[in-house]
């Protein structure tokens, strides 16, 4: 389940300051490390005031190999 | 739009930078040599930057086991190569098809029987 | 070849319309209309909505999603759709069908 990303965002939370945008362009994401996958609903994103947005970063799943 | 499998992705990337970034956090940045379809990677002149961002290491030649990454980082350059060669190989694939397609076509026109001769029908065997 | 027990159950609630809540490993839940399953009981969602949206924005503008099964912690199956017996009787069979 391998993925190819092109002119991909990278989005980082934190709970001080709001959602941080770190460009990474075209990447390659291994099967194994996703979560889940989805369609984004480009109208909703466009509502949102993402400086707003003050939130934890997910916790990371660990599977049986790391 | 490139429109190409990961792998395939990756095989045009060899020989350009990349930057990998494996589970433990740690992120590895060199020159792609080498890939196989594990993703096993082997790469030179690499900078090694540890998970919390305060050593750094130069390695000349360095093998990541494919299951222990968790991305690859391409280059402009990269991506420039990549779409050329996702083209030529879409290409190759019309190509491709559009000969199966003729086969086909000249198999169907063999098969079909001209008007007005008839063929022995098949009979069949009938057994004792 | 591994069961089909779960994905055979699974399937039954995408032909029933059923909306479940997916809980994550790590604390995400996500509900939504199951429209797909498979071996690896990886599923696929339509219109998913985050049970926390304050807590765990990332993903609310999400239109359809794919879960990786290997994620999930838990399904949450409204009662009204579980199916108890059906359930029940189900597991029963496949318990005699390993011991063939």
């Amino acid at each position: 389940m391998n993925c190819v990303l092109q002119n991909s965002e990278e989005r980082v939370y934190s709970l001080e300051t709001g959602v941080q945008f770190l460009n990474a362009g075209l990447q390659v994401i291994r099967g194994d490390t996703v979560a889940v996958l989805g369609e984004v609903n480009l109208e909703k994103e466009k509502s949102i005031d993402f400086d707003k947005v003050k939130a934890n970063q997910l916790p990371p799943i660990f599977s049986n190999t790391h | 739009m490139i429109n190409i499998f990961p792998l395939s992705l990756l095989l045009t990337a060899k020989g350009s930078d990349v930057v990998i970034e494996v589970k433990a956090g740690d992120t590895y940045d060199g020159k792609l040599e080498l890939l196989d379809k594990f993703m096993n990677v082997k790469l030179t002149n690499v900078k090694h930057t540890s998970k919390d961002g305060n050593s750094f290491h130069g390695i000349k030649e360095l093998l990541i086991k494919g299951n222990s990454i968790k991305y690859f980082r391409l280059n402009p350059d990269a991506e420039k190569k990549a779409q050329e060669e996702a083209e030529i190989y879409e290409q190759q694939q019309q190509q491709k098809q559009q000969k199966l397609n003729e086969q086909k076509q000249q198999r169907k026109s063999q098969n079909q029987k001209p008007r007005g001769k008839s063929y022995p029908q098949k009979q069949p065997q009938q057994r004792r | 070849m591994q069961s089909q027990f779960f994905q055979t159950y699974f399937r039954g609630l995408i032909e029933r319309c059923v909306s479940v809540t997916i809980e994550l490993k790590n604390g995400l839940q996500i509900q939504g209309q199951i429209t797909y399953v498979d071996d690896n009981l990886n599923f696929n969602l339509v219109d998913p909505e985050v049970s926390d949206p304050v807590k765990q924005p990332q993903l609310i503008t999400l239109k359809n999603s794919f879960i990786r099964g290997s994620t999930v912690k838990y399904v949450h199956i409204p009662q009204e759709e579980l199916q108890e017996e059906v359930l029940i009787s189900a597991c029963k069979n496949e318990v005699k069908k390993q011991k063939q």
